[in-house]
């Protein structure tokens, strides 16, 4: 009898821990934050030596955090009031430290740089530019969707035929398909946004060069909505 | 027909892996496989693009560490209980030397790390897209029988749980870091400076030597198409392996039971 009164005591004080830890979660909840203070990135060698040497894993986590950075905990900042220098940094992190992956270039190209004022949309692209320079084979996708906002999004049509002219003199790989190196045909072809965007999204989804359903599914919602986003994309 | 010293060794590699079997390491290692599957779970709908190659990154990084972590630690406590238990003065007592105890040990140890490892491998065969997935199992399995060796020695040596884990902790993260280190090292001033900076650059570089090149095992770059180089790694986990062997040698003839 006494053995089953202290077992029920037992629990009795295990509810009764767990209720108070519940109640004072809910009583302390996480600080809000409501401005973004995006900070210089640490250097490319700490980040390197504290992920282990793990530089795969270690660009996706900064990649991750610039994705959402936008969203602390709910409460979306408007995207242009991120500094765009302290932004390019954070991608140049992630580039270098994974040199392999589109991560950042496709922040770059459709997240960032489709919001902000025409000044913070041309930086990013001009920094998409400088990083195809240097593997114009493998990140040639990249800069066609450059090539799109440069011409739907910013309107600058010399911009859109400065970056084609560089798919056509630059992209030197034969597998790659023939309409990147005729990017200027599209833009002569004067199609409008929608089927512009149907043509690049089409052509890189039969280049083989979007494999991932999230990427498909971000790309295509650029293309129904029509309208630059101005929260994280896994915002609801 | 086997020879009875050899029968001991073999049956001694059998206790320790009832001993295994015993304290859990089989579920606790499955329990870090799992956490690892739902961290990269997580991060597939996390990431926008490269799904499968984020997915297998971080899968391949926690589980390395966790395992890692999870096998040190049951080598550690296991070992040091037989120490303090007196457990390994009834196996001495048998005709068995101090040697042909821990070969013993240590092949049940290694069995366990490389079942660990290979268990490690398997949630990768549902990635058909990742490449390198054979290899990079082979070399998890090599780096987890080095940390295992690693741990029984330490174990064996230090004979307290805190400080040896401590010890492993250090010397582990220090094995996967230090080519980084010496890189830096070399920057600081390795080949210029006063003697005191040239100190300051080399002590890194003289203890790196001290340890296996670790970040050399497992490589993640080898999922995502990087060039993979198994061979070297298979050579530098023999030579760790035999450096540590010797250190138990010592260790053990100075040891008093």
């Amino acid at each position: 009898m006494r053995t089953v009164a202290s077992q029920v005591q037992a629990w009795l004080l295990l509810g009764f821990c767990l209720l108070a830890n519940v109640v004072f979660q809910r009583q302390n909840p996480p600080a809000r934050v409501d401005i973004v203070d995006l900070r210089q990135p640490p250097p490319e060698v700490l980040v390197r030596t504290a992920a282990l040497g793990e530089n795969a894993f270690a660009g996706y986590l900064v990649m991750m955090f610039l994705q959402n950075v936008d969203v602390p905990l709910g409460r979306a900042t408007p995207l242009a009031d991120l500094e765009r220098h302290t932004v390019i940094r954070w991608l140049d992190l992630g580039l270098d430290l994974d040199p392999d992956t589109g991560y950042p270039l496709l922040l770059a190209a459709r997240h960032y740089a489709e919001t902000g004022s025409p000044e913070q949309r041309r930086m990013m692209l001009d920094w998409v530019y400088r990083r195809f320079e240097e593997r114009p084979n493998q990140r040639w996708p990249w800069l066609a969707h450059a090539v799109f906002v440069a011409r739907h999004v910013l309107h600058d049509n010399t911009l859109a035929e400065f970056y084609a002219a560089a798919l056509r003199t630059q992209v030197s790989d034969p597998t790659v398909p023939s309409w990147v190196r005729q990017m200027d045909l599209l833009l002569r072809a004067d199609l409008g946004e929608t089927a512009d965007a149907r043509v690049i999204l089409g052509g890189l989804i039969a280049a083989g060069q979007i494999r991932s359903p999230a990427e498909l599914k971000f790309l295509e919602s650029r293309l129904s909505s029509g309208s630059p986003p101005s929260a994280s994309p896994t915002s609801p | 027909m086997k020879q009875p010293m050899s029968r001991a060794v073999l049956g001694l590699a059998r206790l320790t892996l009832l001993e295994a079997r015993r304290t859990a390491v089989g579920k606790s290692a499955l329990a870090a496989i799992a956490i690892a599957v739902c961290l990269a779970l997580f991060v597939d709908r996390v990431v926008l693009t490269d799904q499968e190659r984020a997915t297998v990154v971080t899968y391949a990084v926690i589980v390395r560490l966790a395992v890692v972590l999870t096998l040190g630690l049951a080598i550690i406590a296991n070992t040091v209980r037989d120490l303090n238990e007196r457990i390994i003065d009834n196996f001495l007592a048998l005709p068995l030397t101090r040697m042909q105890y821990v070969l013993g040990k240590w092949l049940g140890w290694s069995l366990v790390a490389i079942l660990c490892a290979l268990s490690c491998g398997l949630p990768l065969l549902g990635f058909s897209g990742t490449p390198g997935r054979p290899q990079w199992t082979l070399s998890f399995a090599a780096e987890a029988v080095v940390v295992a060796s690693l741990a029984l020695v330490l174990a064996l040596g230090v004979g307290r749980v805190v400080t040896a884990m401590f010890a492993f902790c250090a010397m582990y993260l220090f094995a996967r870091v230090s080519s980084m280190l010496v890189l830096l090292s070399g920057n600081m001033g390795a080949d210029q400076g006063s003697l005191l900076d040239r100190f300051d650059a080399r002590y890194v570089e003289f203890a790196g030597y001290l340890l296996p090149r670790l970040d050399r095992f497992a490589v993640t770059a080898w999922l995502s198409g990087g060039p993979v180089r198994l061979g070297p790694d298979l050579l530098q986990a023999v030579i760790y392996i035999c450096l540590l062997g010797a250190v138990a040698r010592i260790e053990l003839r100075r040891k008093q039971f």
